[in-house]
């Protein structure tokens, strides 16, 4: 639960905010919890529900960022199988705001973008560019990172 | 699906390398725990929730009082003339001048200076429509009986006072009138027994609950009420025939059938 508030969030911090937030929201409507099995997704729900929100308070949308929309995803090549999983953390954490929530649920969540759209008050397209923009930032820094790193 | 968000879902776990502060639980659980603010903050809720509820009960008493106060002066007023009238019908030996019609308004003021404290001691049909609605009133909220020797406790008591009154009324003579010129009077006391006896059913019925418990209370005290006014009125009667009577003349004598 931490690893997706710092996902979401950017920083350890709000982070841990987060995560006590989303707890003590979770412990609190408890009795609300039908099946007991369906725990973790409940709680995870929670505080991805809890991320958003943050987001929707902290995050800028630009006007500018909705015509970034570049298809890359087919072109490129898997440039991340060599990558260590570590490293990819570090650098989602490190991306813009605005292009990080959607990357991080879009590509870890597994939401759909009108889902983003809808969740993140912005449109479709907006989470589209913003999820390019994020997946060419991660290539660049990654690639650069590792090439330095040897 | 995209193959970089492909190969992301299926490495989620190795991803998740960032660990969460040491005190992240203990803070989750502070605040979850209810401080003294919290325990503060509920006996404020409750004090002003009694303060509003006993505000409320003292208005809804103050209405109700005036209520029923405008009830028994309106109903007794009504009465105190229908007896005024009977008094003229039966009027062959009014010249005692203490008519069932005085009698009446004395009771009839009575009654309305002592307030809703008497609600229902006025006549009969008035009584029996108000201890209707409160049975209505009871019956929407259905109970078990609680304690079913308080009836009986209660019972004893006023029956006992009842009893009492009774015999001395039937033992003392009327040297003015007879048993009729006083059966607004007994009418009144029947339609009172009638009306216990429909209590006394619902409590079968139903159990014994407050309300019925005060219903029960209020009939015996106007039963009381009733007969210690009866009394009042015998006793005023033979009082101003004694003082008319020549020493040696005699009186016909009657005795009351209540």
């Amino acid at each position: 639960m931490y690893n997706i508030c710092i996902r979401m969030t950017g920083n350890a911090s709000d982070a841990q905010d987060m995560l006590q937030d989303a707890f003590i929201d979770a412990f609190r409507h408890l009795g609300q919890l039908k099946q007991p099995g369906a725990f973790g997704g409940w709680l995870r729900r929670i505080t991805i529900n809890k991320c958003i929100q943050f987001s929707k308070n902290h995050v800028r949308w630009s006007s500018l960022d909705q015509d970034e929309e570049t298809p890359v995803a087919d072109q490129e090549s898997a440039w991340w199988l060599n990558v260590p999983l570590a490293l990819v953390q570090e650098e989602i954490k490190n991306l813009p705001g605005g292009c990080r929530e959607v990357f991080v649920l879009f590509a870890l969540e597994d939401f759909g973008h009108k889902e983003i759209a809808r969740d993140l008050g912005v449109s479709e397209s907006t989470s589209k560019s913003q999820y390019q923009r994020a997946r060419k930032l991660l290539r660049e820094r990654i690639t650069k990172k590792v090439h330095l790193d040897g | 699906m995209d193959k970089l968000k492909e190969y992301l879902l299926s490495h989620q776990a190795e991803l998740d390398v960032d660990p969460p502060a040491n005190d992240s639980w203990e803070n989750i659980a502070s605040k979850l725990r209810p401080g003294p603010g919290f325990s503060r903050r509920v006996i404020g809720y409750a004090a002003a929730a009694c303060v509003i509820a006993l505000a409320g009960a003292g208005l809804w008493m103050v209405m109700q009082g005036k209520k029923g106060s405008a009830d028994i002066a309106k109903h007794v007023t009504g009465e105190a003339e229908k007896g005024g009238a009977n008094g003229v019908a039966h009027g062959p030996k009014a010249e005692v001048g203490q008519g069932p019609a005085k009698g009446v308004a004395e009771e009839a003021a009575g009654a309305v200076a002592q307030g809703p404290a008497k609600v229902g001691q006025g006549p009969a049909k008035g009584g029996a429509e108000e201890a209707g609605g409160r049975r209505h009133k009871a019956r929407a909220r259905r109970r078990p009986a609680e304690r079913p020797d308080e009836i009986e406790a209660i019972d004893k008591s006023y029956s006992s006072l009842i009893d009492y009154q009774l015999k001395k009324l039937r033992a003392t003579p009327l040297y003015a009138e007879d048993g009729h010129y006083f059966s607004f009077y007994t009418e009144q006391f029947k339609q009172m027994d009638r009306d216990e006896q429909q209590v006394r059913n619902d409590i079968k019925t139903y159990g014994l609950t407050g309300e019925f418990l005060e219903q029960l209370i209020n009939v015996y005290q106007q039963k009381l009420n009733v007969l210690k006014n009866l009394q009042t009125e015998i006793n005023k009667m033979n009082n101003k025939v004694r003082e008319k009577q020549s020493p040696s003349g005699k009186a016909e004598v009657h005795y009351l059938n209540i």
